[in-house]
């Protein structure tokens, strides 16, 4: 194959919709009757035809369900395309998900070994590495606790130093940044570059277009399912902003909700205002069909070009408290520090028992702030500065 | 020359990648571990447990099939006869639960990252090996104490672990795969275990079963297997001609079973 390391021709997939998935026998035997009524299909790849070169690094952007992950759920063959074909040279290593396999009851060792082994490393691979893994993570004195002992920043640099550490000459990574502090998404990023400046070739999902365009020289542009531009990670990421403005007419929750989320608390309305005094109420509305004591919920807020600005966490003295039926919670945040921009934001109701979130709303169109002070300055944050004193030293 | 891996829409594979099966077996041990020491996590007496367990089965079982319902046992101990009939069973249909829901119990992975699906309910054969373990020392012990030592024919006994071992991922390996769509099935195993206790020689002996409907008796693979177990560790007589029978099905069933699988294994992460 050359200088290509992967080649992509053609790659469509098709999912049925509008009917749930027959998970019965009945419904299945059924269906054998009425023959396909209601049953649409969805593309959520369309002929996509591309072709990445070894050591490269490429970034793959695009709206929700643009179909990125199905993209990367295909080349790492957890699922297979409808049509076209892929071809890719040398070992595959994908990171879909930050700690996949890993059992709680298991000490940090442990998993490193089962992990380690369902991502294909061999056990001896494993021990040659493993001083580095932990060394990596920083859990060095953790390592023989459960890792339900873990905070859910511990478990994610444990899991993500395993992944890293994978001998491959092929990485695909989805969104593995989206979690954890600002600190260890650097040192992952780090890890990354490395990956990329030795000479393995890197195919990067994310919404962070910093990380991508600090990452990846080329980037692809996908839009419901085709490739809609395709080049220097630079234009194609101004290529995305302009489009992305028009994210800012279409409100509907549910398309920005993660899919496979628990359905006892889901997010039900977000509106977002500036009121009389300039700062941001922030009105969520969540309906659950549970009562759930010590609710925990997150925000984070996102540039137009998806860098992290703030992240707000409950904390102990915050819990929420859901009941039944619907429940509305108001936040207010003050506008001091934000600057004329639009703004994005992930809405995440959790509870102090599980990492993973009950209820997920990825990059929601935040807000599009007018700020009062008039200012020119189209940096990330608006900050009070004023002339204080001038003095001449003479 | 670096590894090709080609994608395309027609996976359909006629039979398991054995090749790519045997490159996984390290995961195949790392996922029997895991279960092993998640089911005795934070306890205090941790893998005795995994002693107690089966003795205090073996008790109470024998009770029942030995003391309260006397049956004919060819003058063989009551105990050993149960023990020997009931360490087979306790295998299989332990295996046949655990690998059937084993597709299911493990869509997260399968969602997530890619290896060979077929990994996950080989794995359960594996961690169920200690409890048969466990009970066959029980038994050994048991048989010095009444002075009942095996014959020669004790070297069979392997072959007859062998033949529960892919007779319980034949049933689990189709269960798996079924219930990944059909999540019915998964209501079926717990019919079929019960049923199969009493179609079993588990507390009876196959002999009682008149001549002439032994030819249909023998189709359940576990009714030659379990006379098997037993005739390896006390037989006297020869074994059961119709054993054979139980034998070919056992065999047909775990190849239909991974044709089955191959079959469906790319789809998994779709329908599941």
């Amino acid at each position: 194959m050359g200088d290509v390391a992967i080649n992509i021709e053609g790659l469509s997939k098709r999912y049925l919709i509008g009917e749930k998935q027959n998970n019965s026998l009945r419904e299945s035997l059924s269906n054998l009757f009425a023959k396909s009524k209601n049953k649409a299909d969805f593309w959520a790849l369309e002929d996509i035809n591309c072709q990445i070169n070894k050591g490269e690094a490429v970034g793959i952007i695009g709206a929700n369900g643009a179909g990125k992950s199905t993209l990367l759920k295909i080349l790492s063959r957890i699922t297979y395309p409808t049509k076209g074909k892929a071809t890719l040279e040398g070992r595959v290593a994908s990171l879909l998900e930050v700690g996949t396999g890993f059992h709680p009851e298991l000490t940090g060792r442990e998993n490193i070994f089962l992990n380690g082994s369902l991502l294909g490393m061999k056990r001896s691979e494993i021990i040659s590495k493993f001083d580095e893994i932990v060394s990596f993570s920083g859990i060095d004195k953790f390592i023989d606790t459960p890792v339900k002992r873990y905070s859910s920043g511990m478990y994610v640099r444990l899991a993500f130093s395993v992944a890293a550490h994978l001998n491959t000459e092929i990485l695909l990574v989805d969104e593995v940044l989206a979690v954890g502090d600002y600190k260890f998404q650097q040192q992952c990023l780090g890890k990354m570059n490395e990956v990329a400046n030795e000479g393995k070739t890197l195919l990067f999902v994310s919404h962070n277009l910093e990380a991508i365009s600090s990452l990846c020289s080329k980037s692809i542009l996908l839009e419901n399912g085709r490739i809609k531009s395709n080049g220097s990670s630079h234009n194609i990421i101004a290529d995305y902003i302009d489009n992305s403005r028009s994210a800012f007419t279409n409100n509907s929750i549910d398309f920005y909700r993660q899919s496979h989320r628990s359905q006892e608390v889901v997010f039900k309305e977000i509106n977002v205002v500036q009121n009389v005094n300039d700062n941001i109420l922030i009105n969520l509305v969540l309906d659950s069909i549970i009562n759930l004591d010590g609710a925990l919920i997150e925000i984070h807020l996102y540039s137009e070009r998806g860098v992290l600005l703030f992240q707000y966490y409950s904390s102990d003295n915050s819990v929420i408290n859901i009941r039944k039926g619907s429940n509305k919670i108001t936040f207010e945040m003050d506008s001091n520090a934000l600057s004329s921009n639009r703004y994005f934001a992930d809405f995440k109701i959790k509870t102090t028992k599980n990492v993973s979130a009950l209820d997920y709303i990825e990059r929601y169109p935040f807000l599009n702030f007018v700020s009062k002070i008039n200012s020119t300055n189209d940096g990330l944050m608006q900050l009070n500065i004023k002339l204080e004193d001038v003095d001449y030293i003479s | 020359m670096n590894k090709i891996t080609t994608i395309t829409s027609r996976q359909n594979k006629l039979f398991p990648d054995l090749k790519e099966l045997y490159s996984y077996r390290q995961l195949l041990f790392s996922l029997a571990l895991r279960d092993i020491k998640v089911k005795y996590a934070q306890t205090y007496i941790g893998i005795l447990w995994a002693f107690i367990n089966p003795v205090f089965n073996l008790l109470v079982l024998s009770f029942v099939f030995g003391v309260v319902a006397k049956v004919n046992t060819n003058g063989l101990p009551q105990l050993l006869f149960t023990i020997a009939g009931l360490s087979a069973w306790t295998y299989f249909s332990t295996l046949l639960t655990e690998a059937g829901n084993s597709i299911v119990g493990a869509q997260n992975m399968i969602k997530k990252i890619y290896f060979p699906r077929l990994v996950i309910p080989l794995s359960k054969a594996l961690s169920g090996l200690i409890d048969l373990g466990v009970t066959l020392i029980c038994l050994i012990i048991l048989m010095m104490y009444y002075k009942t030592l095996p014959g020669v024919q004790i070297i069979y006994l392997p072959l007859f672990v062998l033949l529960a071992i892919i007779c319980g991922l034949a049933g689990g390996i189709l269960i798996s795969a079924l219930s990944a769509r059909y999540r019915d099935f998964s209501y079926v195993v717990p019919m079929l275990v019960r049923l199969g206790l009493y179609i079993t020689p588990v507390a009876y002996s196959a002999n009682s079963i008149p001549e002439k409907y032994k030819i249909f008796y023998y189709l359940n693979p576990m009714a030659g297997i379990v006379e098997g177990f037993r005739w390896s560790l006390f037989g006297s007589e020869s074994p059961d001609q119709y054993m054979i029978i139980s034998i070919v099905v056992a065999l047909m069933l775990f190849v239909a079973s991974l044709i089955y699988f191959a079959k469906i294994e790319h789809k998994l992460a779709d329908i599941i």
